[in-house]
């Protein structure tokens, strides 16, 4: 049944209709017995009508359960038990998900953080620090995968956490290029979804329109920076449809990147102005930063424990803060890593999340 | 009338005794040189025939006939001139015979009479003294670079007027005080550890390299500090022994490189191109001239941009960092050259240099990055035991106080090495990186915590049981340096941390 919805979906039949035929497995079940006999014209469309008839021939059942295995995706239809439940309140809710990666899905607690390609430092900066402080109170990032403000936000999540990236092409469209590698670390480590079917190119016209699976995970959305014409608007608009918290990042006001946010504010947006704001509207309180006291750890284990747990540090950065030996710091590292308590991504040293 | 004087040539890097035979006779006027001479030595001819009327002596107008014995061995280079002229005018009676089996000449004839300095001096003057030979005659320019060898006459001469003086001891030579002036080490042009801003991690395991003679790989962007870094390796070692200094000069000499450094007892640091071909690396060619890699003999050898190099030419490697020479055979013979250094190398972290950059991103696809690490192959990585990823360093206002000078690295480093000594006097090996299997075991005994913090990190950070045994070496070496007999579970994390590296670029699970 599922290849069977995939195809229909290859053959970019109406959502609706596959969302019928998922309800009403009855009447799927009499056309998969006997395809050729037609005549759902008065429930189907004629285009799913016409895919029906000429049924889904082997060689495309071959090759996607091939493409199944070669991209080590499975796939979600709707009404399945884990499918989201903020699906079901956008528009025209997908009928299949294609997923690959081993994080959770659907997500405990997701937020949105959204933004243009084109970042500043400012923006790179404030969604850095959102995106690994939120990762911390084990808050799933979610966001589109694209360049700029996606990808630092990806980024930054998986080193300590999990993260979801909704693509506007088939799952085995690596789009951007550049973002090949954070692809596979996500894959790794979090989870990539799509609507789409494979080999689906990204065109232009899904982006906006996948925007609404970004903003149906989360809870909340982070708006980080873009002009009044962002694509990420897109998904703030769903957002509040949706009824989700909007949050946007202020900026100055003569920077074209927060054009977006800062008129987002105007219009009654959170001012997105720091962690324990969003935790307080969500009714939890911080639990990073928090010192470690165990007796376990020695006092050196402890000073650079908690010098990590503040913000990521790198040896030569502990090297300075802590005034001590650069061989007492590496082998402290290595200890506290034994103990899963820190971990290394790049030349930083994480604090672990528990 | 027969003169027989002596002189030396070169096989690899090490001198044959060479008797020039020259007889004079009647007949025809001609001069030829026998005895399998090569082109450089059959322009001799006409060099020292005009040497020798540009000294003022006469050049005999008789059938001249020099034979090289033995005439088995090919010979080259221009160090036979010397001799030759010095044949001819001893038989024709122009200058005295003295005690020619105790006496050789080394130089090369200038059309104005002057003895120039050649090339491989050093390993002759060492051959023709364990030959017997007790007075040598040489140029001025050889003569600094040769005065090591103790125990010899080393005459200099400037030209060939001036050795007929000397010869018939008319002239002074003077004393050995040559020498003093090269006695002062000048670190300072070689630069100070304290030079580098930031990059601690690396520093100390630049300092672990050097102390435990471990080869290292530094990885990290452009404009990080490793070139620096690896040039200033020679200020943390420690000075080279006398014995070491003439096996360095005598591959440096036959190489024709200068010898300033080495004769200051600073080890050398060889930093060839990455284009560089297999025959220059290791060692070869026509006329068989050692490589970089025996030029780095006792000291560095720092490749920048590893995976830049040919992957051919960087397996071949993998023979001389194991056996600390190597053997380039030829069909009719084989030279061994040593090759005893420590290996520096440093790359980027991806093609684009950018790969886990804080503050510019990478434009390498996966496939590229995998390409790039590729070129350095696992039996490479595994003769490297400590890697170090470098930070980009900011720049500040101020430069950071938390530097270390050479001097202050270079005192433990000199600790670390004398206990290695005096542990190892009776192995066939002398530092912790050539420990392997029983002596492994032997020297590198562990607490039961320690062992099972390794069982640990076996499991956990996935380090191989292969890389386990390098931690072991290199624990071993930081022990040293903190002045410890029993390695300490601290010693073994810090050593993790530098063999952690690797797998996280390589992902080696062996």
């Amino acid at each position: 049944m599922k290849l069977f919805i995939a195809w229909l979906n290859a053959k970019h039949c109406p959502y609706a209709d596959l969302r019928f035929l998922i309800q009403h497995k009855d009447i799927l079940e009499t056309i998969l017995a006997d395809p050729k006999h037609g005549g759902y014209t008065d429930v189907l469309t004629k285009k799913t009508n016409q895919a029906i008839r000429n049924y889904m021939p082997d060689s495309f059942k071959e090759r996607l359960e091939k493409q199944l295995v070669e991209n080590e995706t499975r796939i979600l239809l709707w009404k399945d038990p884990d499918y989201p439940e903020g699906f079901y309140e956008v528009d025209d809710p997908p009928p299949i998900l294609y997923l690959r990666g081993k994080g959770a899905f659907p997500p405990q607690r997701a937020m949105a953080i959204v933004g243009s390609r084109h970042v500043t430092r400012y923006g790179a900066r404030a969604t850095e620090r959102f995106s690994s402080e939120l990762s911390v109170e084990k808050i799933t990032i979610v966001s589109g995968f694209a360049e700029g403000i996606d990808s630092i936000a990806h980024r930054s999540a998986l080193q300590v956490g999990e993260t979801i990236a909704v693509l506007g092409g088939g799952i085995d469209w690596i789009y951007p290029k550049s973002n090949e590698g954070l692809y596979y670390d996500i894959a790794a480590r979090g989870t990539l979804v799509t609507e789409f079917p494979f080999g689906e190119k990204p065109f232009g016209h899904h982006f906006p329109f996948r925007n609404r699976l970004i903003s149906g995970l989360s809870e909340a959305i982070l708006f980080m920076e873009g002009t009044h014409k962002s694509g990420a608007l897109s998904t703030i608009r769903h957002g509040l449809n949706q009824g989700k918290e909007i949050y946007a990042l202020p900026g100055d006001i003569d920077r074209k990147n927060s054009e977006g946010p800062n008129q987002l504010i105007f219009d009654g947006a959170e001012p997105l102005l720091g962690l324990e704001q969003i935790l307080a509207k969500s009714g939890r309180e911080r639990t990073a930063g928090e010192t470690i006291q165990s007796n376990s750890l020695s006092s050196l284990e402890k000073l650079i424990y908690n010098l990590i747990a503040k913000e990521p540090c790198s040896v030569q950065h502990l090297h300075n803060l802590s005034n001590q030996s650069i061989h007492d710091i590496v082998s402290v590292l290595t200890s506290l890593e034994l103990k899963s308590l820190i971990h290394r991504q790049g030349n930083q040293f994480y604090r672990t999340g528990r | 009338m027969l003169t027989i004087v002596q002189t030396c040539t070169l096989i690899g890097i090490d001198g044959v005794v060479i008797r020039v035979e020259v007889n004079l006779s009647n007949g025809l006027p001609g001069f030829s040189i026998v005895g399998l001479a090569d082109p450089s030595i059959k322009e001799a001819k006409e060099r020292v025939r005009v040497c020798i009327q540009n000294s003022g002596f006469s050049f005999p107008v008789k059938k001249i006939v020099v034979n090289l014995a033995p005439a088995s061995i090919k010979k080259s280079g221009t160090h036979f001139d010397f001799s030759i002229a010095v044949g001819i005018l001893i038989a024709s009676e122009q200058i005295e015979k003295t005690t020619p089996r105790s006496e050789a000449f080394l130089g090369e004839c200038s059309l104005n009479g002057d003895i120039r300095g050649v090339i491989g001096c050093l390993p002759m003057v060492l051959a023709l003294k364990s030959a017997g030979v007790k007075r040598i005659f040489l140029s001025e320019e050889n003569w600094i670079e040769c005065l090591m060898v103790k125990e010899i006459e080393l005459i200099p001469v400037k030209d060939l007027t001036d050795f007929v003086a000397c010869y018939h001891n008319k002239k002074e030579t003077e004393p050995r005080s040559a020498l003093d002036k090269v006695d002062q080490i000048h670190y300072s042009v070689l630069g100070d550890f304290s030079d580098i801003q930031g990059q601690s991690e690396a520093v100390r395991a630049m300092q672990i390299a050097a102390a435990g003679r471990h080869n290292a790989l530094m990885i990290g962007g452009p404009g990080v500090g490793k070139t620096m870094i690896a040039k200033r390796m020679p200020t943390i070692m420690p000075l080279l022994t006398e014995e070491e200094q003439i096996a360095t000069m005598k591959i440096h000499s036959v190489a024709g490189m200068p010898l300033e450094t080495i004769i200051q007892g600073l080890p050398p640091v060889r930093m060839p191109h990455h284009t560089i071909t297999k025959a220059a690396l290791v060692g070869g060619g026509n006329r068989v001239l050692p490589g970089e890699i025996s030029l780095a003999h006792h000291g560095i050898l720092f490749l920048d941009e590893l995976p830049e190099f040919d992957r051919h030419t960087l397996e071949l490697l993998r023979e001389p960092i194991e056996e600390h020479r190597i053997r380039i055979a030829r069909s009719a013979h084989s030279i061994e050259f040593p090759s005893d250094f420590i290996l520096i190398a440093a790359m980027n972290p991806c093609p684009c240099g950018n790969y886990g950059s804080k503050y510019h991103p990478c434009t390498c696809s996966r496939r590229e990055r995998k390409r790039y690490l590729d070129h350095i192959s696992g039996p490479l990585r595994d003769r490297l035991d400590l890697f170090i990823e470098m930070e980009e360093p900011l720049y500040t206002y101020e430069p950071s106080q938390k530097t270390v000078t050479s001097q202050e690295l270079r005192a433990s480093v000199l600790l670390a090495r004398q206990h290695q000594t005096e542990r190892y006097q009776h192995e066939m090996f002398h530092s912790n990186a050539e420990l392997a299997g029983g002596e492994l075991s032997k020297y590198c005994q562990l607490s039961r915590d320690s062992k099972r913090l390794l069982q640990q990190a076996n499991r956990k950070l996935r380090i191989s049981l292969r890389s386990i045994v390098r931690i072991q070496r290199i624990a071993r070496t930081i022990a040293d340096l903190d002045q410890e007999d029993q390695i300490k579970e601290a010693h073994l994390l810090e050593a993790i941390h530098y063999k952690q590296n690797s797998s996280r670029y390589w992902g080696d699970g062996e």
